[in-house]
C-alpha cells in the first residue's frame, strides 16, 4: 500500500516530476530504427515521458528527435520537410538540425542572423540492435548505454529479436505484472491439473510454450520469496519444493529504472528483458528484447520480433504505434471483455481455462488494464508474494528522492556493465543458497567481452 | 433556478457527496433478475452511484454485489471465476463470498492467515419480483424494502432502460406535465377530438380530449409523507364531470406519472443514477402489455447489452444520430410525431433530457408556474440531503416502507366533488391489502 502522494510520485513522469527527473537520468528506448527506415523519410510522432517529439532520419542517416512545436510559433514539425540534414517547419521554413540548432530562417532578412539565437529542444540518439535510444537528461555528455545482452547480441551478432507494444495504462502497473511471478500458477496455469502437467504430452497440449517446469508450478500454487537488493536494483528467488531434495527456483531481476528480466525458461538458455517505458502517465511502450535460445544457431527472426503478435498497423497519431489488436477491438466496441469465454473458463484444463481469456498476453493485458489507468495503491492489500513489488517501489522512490534532494546519481547510469544479468528457473539443492549457487549462470555474460562503441549523435 | 452549490448537491451522487449519501440510505434497484440467469453464471459489470461493482449469482442462488477492484492489487473481479459459493479473482486466485469475506487465498503459503484480514466491499441484496435491490448505506440493521405495488404483486412487469443524463434531469422530465401538449401533441389539431380520429385517440388514451382540450390546467402541489404530489384540474363548462390528473414524486428517485386511469393499476418509475451523467430507469407496472413474455425486459428499441460499464439497456436511437429526427415529419405530421419530428414519445423525452445535460446548469434557467412540482421536488430532496449531512437525520421513507403504496393517474369526478375525498379509494386501494413480501436470493 502506498499513500496517494507516493502513488502519484511513482506514476507521473512528465518534465520536472519526481519520477520524470529520475527516468531522464537514463537512456530511454524511443523508437525502432525501422520506424525511420530511410534518410529524409517521413518524420514520426513519438511521445516519450509525456513530451511530444518528432523523430526523423537525416540525409546522412542519423536519427534526430526534436520537440514537436516549432520554436517560432509552435506549428508542428510533423508536417516538416525532412531535407538536407535538417527538419524544416513548413509554416515559415525555419530549419533545424539534429542538435536542435536553427540553421536556416527563410522569412527573416538575410542580415538578421536571428537563426543563430534560436534553438529547439533536441535529444541525442544512438541506434543499437534495431532500437533508437535517446538521452533526455541534463548532462551535456550523456552516460554510456546500458549493456543489455539481447540488445548487444542483436547489434553485434544479429542474434535474437526486438518487439514493442503499447499499453493504454500506466507504466508502473505494467512493470509490476512483470515482476509478479505468483500469478503464473494461477492466472495462466490455474486450470492445469497436476496429472496433466506430469505427462509431457498433456502438458504440451495445455500450453504450447516451454513446459518442462510446469509440474512444479501447478503442484504448489503458493510461492515463497527471497528478495534481495542488488547493485543494479532488486532480484528475487521464488521457490517451491521440487524433487530429490531440491527446490524449484524462479529468479528474476529488476534493474533501474524499467528493466525487468523475467524467468522465461531455464536459466542459461536465453537472455531476455523487457523495458517498460512511459509514453505518458496513461500509456506505456513495452519493449521486449531477447536473444532467443543461446544454444541454437544464429538465425534472424522472420519479420522481426513483432511478427504474428496481433499488432495493428502503425498510424501517424501520438498513440498510434504498436497498438495491440485485441485491446483496440475490445475497447472500441465498449465491451472490454477481451474475448472472455465463460464456457472455457468453466471447463478447460489448459492455459486459457482459469480466466477464459484466449492467451497469456491477453490475460496479462486484461488484468493490468482492469486495474485502471493508474491503479489506486491506497486501497490494495499486499501479501508475502508481493514482496518484490514492495521492494522495487521503495528503491525507485528512494533513488528519485536522493536525486532530487542531494543530487545522487541513481544506480546503473554510470555502470553500464551492471545490466549484464540473466534470469530463468533452476533447481537448487535445499541446503544451498540459491544466490551463490546460481551466480555462474546468472553472471555468465559478464565474462564475455562483447562490446560496441557508442558514438553519441 | 438553483445556486451552483445546490445544483452540485442535487446532481452529484458519488460516495461522500450529500445526495450520494442520501440515496445510499434507501434500497436501490441494481440488477434485473433475468440478467443473472442461474447460479454460477457470468458476473456482470454494474455501475451504481458512481461505484464500479460486480454482480454475480452464487452457487446457492444468492446475488452478490462486490467492489470491482480486487482488494489485493486492484485487478477487476469481472474476469473472475464464479464458483462454489464465491467469486474468485483470476489474477492470484483470491476468492470472496457474497458478504465480501475472503474465503481462499491460494497464492499465499498455507500457514498464512492473511485471508482473515482481507475484506472486499460488498453490498447486501434482496430479490423481489424480478429486481435485485441493493443497500449501499451504513446500517447493519437493514431497513425494509419499499412497498411498491408492482414490485410486490403479480401480474406485473418491469422495464429497464438507460438514459444518458443526470438523474435529476430525467426525473424532472417525468414530473413535467406541461410539455405533453407541446413536445408530444403540439401538432395534433384541436378538432382531433371528433369521431374521425377515434382510432388514434384510443392509442393516445381515453382522456385525450382533456389532455389537449384545455391548455391551461389549474395546478396545486402539496408536500406529502412520501414526497410531493401534484394535482392538475381541467374543466369543460358543458361536461358534468371534471378532469383531474395526479402525479407523484416519492423520495428519493421515484416518480408516478398521470398516464392511465387512476384505480386501474400502478406505475412507478425509479430513476437510479449510474453515475453523474447516466441513469437507469426502472418502469414497474401492474398493467402488463399484450404478448409480454414473463421475465423479460419489455422496453423496445434497445441495443443488445454488452459487458461494458455503460453497456446495459442502451437505446439504439441516441444523440449521435439526433434521435432519428425527420424534418419533413416535423413540417407536415399531425400526430404525436409532428411537433418534434422524432417519431416516438419516449425518444422525444430522451432527446430533450439527454441533450440538455449531461449535467444541467440550473443557474441559467427560468422556471414558470408549470414547474411547481419540479421546484418543490428539488427543495424537499435538498432539505433531506442537508439534514442527513448536518444532523444525521434518517430520511423519510427509509423506515416507513408503506408510504410507497401510492397510485397516480387521471380520473373524472362530478363537478363540485372534493378531489382528496373523491379519489381516496382510488389512490390508496393497495394500502388496505396486506401483501406478503416474497423475497428470494438475498444476502445480509
Amino acid at each position: 500500500m502506498l499513500s496517494a502522494e507516493e502513488n502519484e510520485q511513482l506514476t507521473h513522469v512528465g518534465p520536472a516530476t519526481l519520477m520524470g527527473d529520475l527516468l531522464r537520468q537514463y537512456w530511454v528506448p524511443a523508437l525502432m530504427s525501422s520506424e525511420v527506415p530511410v534518410p529524409d523519410g517521413a518524420p514520426v510522432r513519438v511521445r516519450l515521458l509525456a513530451e511530444n517529439l518528432i523523430a526523423f532520419r537525416t540525409t546522412a542517416g542519423k536519427v534526430g528527435l526534436i520537440q514537436d512545436a516549432c520554436p517560432h510559433r509552435a506549428a508542428s514539425f510533423f508536417f516538416g520537410r525532412n531535407e538536407e540534414d535538417g527538419l524544416r517547419c513548413v509554416y515559415h521554413g525555419w530549419k533545424f538540425d539534429i542538435t536542435g540548432q536553427c540553421v536556416d530562417m527563410l522569412n527573416e532578412p538575410e542580415e538578421s542572423r536571428f537563426d543563430r539565437k534560436v534553438k529547439a529542444t533536441a535529444y541525442p540518439c544512438v541506434e543499437r540492435g534495431g532500437l533508437v535510444w535517446t538521452y533526455m537528461g541534463p548532462r551535456t555528455t550523456p552516460p554510456p548505454l546500458p549493456e543489455l545482452e539481447p540488445n548487444l547480441r542483436l547489434e553485434v551478432e544479429g542474434r535474437g529479436s526486438l518487439r514493442a507494444n503499447m499499453f493504454d495504462w500506466n507504466w508502473f502497473q505494467c512493470m509490476e505484472n512483470n515482476m509478479d511471478t505468483s500469478h503464473q500458477g494461477i492466472l495462466h496455469f490455474g486450470s492445469v491439473p497436476l496429472e496433466d502437467a506430469l505427462d509431457p504430452e498433456k502438458a504440451q497440449q495445455a500450453y504450447a510454450g516451454p513446459v518442462e517446469d510446469l509440474k512444479y508450478i501447478v503442484a504448489t500454487r503458493s510461492t515463497k520469496f527471497i528478495v534481495k537488493d542488488t547493485e543494479f536494483g532488486c532480484s528475487y528467488g521464488a521457490y517451491r519444493p521440487a524433487d530429490d531434495g531440491k527446490n524449484y527456483f524462479r529468479t528474476m531481476h529488476w534493474a533501474f529504472p524499467w528493466v525487468t528480466m523475467t524467468p522465461v525458461i531455464k536459466l542459461g538458455q536465453v537472455a531476455s528483458c523487457v523495458l517498460t517505458v512511459p509514453i505518458d502517465d496513461y500509456h506505456t511502450m513495452s519493449w521486449g528484447l531477447t536473444t532467443g535460445r543461446l544454444d541454437a544457431p544464429i538465425a534472424p527472426t522472420a519479420g522481426g520480433g513483432n511478427a504474428d503478435r496481433g499488432l495493428l498497423p502503425n498510424t501517424p497519431d501520438w498513440l498510434g504505434r504498436f497498438r495491440l489488436g485485441f485491446f483496440q477491438e475490445t475497447s472500441q466496441t465498449g465491451r472490454y471483455d477481451f474475448g472472455i469465454d465463460r464456457d472455457v473458463q468453466k471447463t478447460s484444463r489448459t492455459v486459457t481455462g482459469y480466466s477464459g481469456l484466449p492467451s497469456v498476453p491477453v490475460q496479462d493485458g486484461a488484468i493490468t488494464w482492469s486495474q485502471g489507468p493508474i491503479v489506486d495503491r491506497t486501497r490494495e492489500h499486499l501479501g508475502t508474494t508481493d514482496s518484490m513489488v514492495i521492494r522495487v517501489r521503495r528503491r525507485l522512490l528512494a533513488a528519485a528522492k536522493a536525486l532530487r534532494e542531494n543530487g545522487v546519481v541513481p544506480p546503473g547510469v554510470d555502470e553500464p556493465g551492471m545490466y549484464r544479468q540473466r534470469s530463468g528457473w533452476a533447481l537448487v539443492p535445499e541446503d544451498k543458497d540459491f544466490w551463490e549457487e546460481l551466480r555462474p549462470l546468472r553472471e555468465a555474460f559478464q565474462r564475455e567481452d562483447l562490446k560496441v562503441s557508442s558514438p553519441v549523435g | 433556478m438553483l445556486s451552483i452549490e445546490d445544483n452540485e448537491i442535487l446532481t452529484r451522487v458519488g460516495p461522500g457527496t450529500p445526495m450520494g449519501e442520501l440515496m445510499r440510505r434507501y434500497w436501490i434497484p441494481a440488477v434485473r433478475s433475468d440478467e443473472l440467469t442461474e447460479p454460477d453464471s457470468p458476473p456482470l459489470r454494474i455501475r451504481l452511484l458512481c461505484e464500479d461493482l460486480i454482480a454475480f449469482r452464487a452457487s446457492d442462488g444468492h446475488v452478490g454485489l462486490i467492489q470491482n477492484a480486487c482488494p489485493h492489487r486492484g485487478a477487476s473481479l469481472f474476469f473472475g471465476r464464479n464458483e462454489e459459493g464465491g467469486l474468485r479473482c483470476v489474477y492470484h486466485g483470491w476468492k470472496f463470498d457474497v458478504t465480501g469475506a475472503c474465503v481462499d487465498m491460494p497464492s499465499e503459503p498455507a500457514e498464512s492467515n492473511f485471508k482473515t484480514k482481507v475484506r472486499a466491499k460488498a453490498y447486501p441484496t434482496r430479490e423481489r419480483n424480478g429486481i435485485v435491490w441493493a443497500y449501499m448505506g451504513p446500517r447493519t440493521d437493514l431497513p425494509p424494502l419499499p412497498e411498491i405495488e408492482p414490485n410486490m404483486v403479480q401480474p406485473s412487469v418491469v422495464g429497464t432502460s438507460m438514459i444518458n443524463c443526470n438523474w435529476s434531469l430525467a426525473i424532472e422530465n417525468n414530473l413535467d406535465q406541461a410539455h405533453v401538449i407541446f413536445l408530444h401533441y403540439g401538432s395534433v389539431p384541436h378538432e382531433a377530438i371528433d369521431e374521425s380520429w377515434s382510432d388514434r385517440i384510443a392509442a393516445w388514451g381515453p382522456d385525450f380530449k382533456w389532455v389537449i382540450g384545455v391548455t391551461q390546467p389549474q395546478l396545486t402541489s402539496t408536500d406529502t409523507d412520501y414526497g410531493v404530489t401534484k394535482v392538475g384540474f381541467k374543466s369543460h363548462p358543458e361536461d358534468a364531470e371534471d378532469y383531474w390528473r395526479t402525479m407523484n414524486y416519492l423520495f428519493p428517485f421515484y416518480t408516478q406519472n398521470g398516464v392511465g386511469r387512476m384505480g386501474t393499476g400502478c406505475w412507478m418509475v425509479a430513476t437510479v443514477p449510474i453515475d453523474d451523467e447516466h441513469s437507469m430507469q426502472w418502469n414497474m407496472r401492474t398493467l402488463v402489455p399484450r404478448n409480454y413474455v414473463a421475465g423479460t425486459n419489455p422496453i423496445q428499441g434497445l441495443l443488445p447489452n454488452t459487458s461494458g460499464w455503460l453497456g446495459r439497456f442502451r437505446f439504439a436511437l441516441n444523440d449521435a444520430i439526433d434521435y432519428g429526427i425527420d424534418r419533413e415529419l416535423q413540417r407536415s405530421d399531425v400526430t404525436h410525431s409532428g411537433y418534434s419530428g422524432i417519431r416516438n414519445i419516449g425518444d422525444q423525452d430522451r432527446a430533450i433530457t439527454e441533450t440538455s445535460g449531461p449535467r444541467p446548469d440550473r443557474t441559467a434557467e427560468h422556471l414558470g408556474s408549470t414547474d411547481v412540482l419540479i421546484i418543490r421536488m428539488r427543495r424537499r430532496i435538498l432539505e433531506l440531503a442537508k439534514k442527513l449531512r448536518d444532523h444525521g437525520t434518517e430520511p423519510i421513507g427509509v423506515n416507513e416502507p408503506w408510504v410507497y403504496k401510492q397510485r397516480s393517474g387521471w380520473t373524472l369526478l362530478p363537478k363540485g366533488v372534493d378531489y382528496w375525498g373523491g379519489t381516496q379509494e382510488m389512490r390508496t386501494e393497495f394500502q388496505k391489502e396486506r401483501q406478503p413480501q416474497v423475497i428470494t436470493g438475498g444476502t445480509s
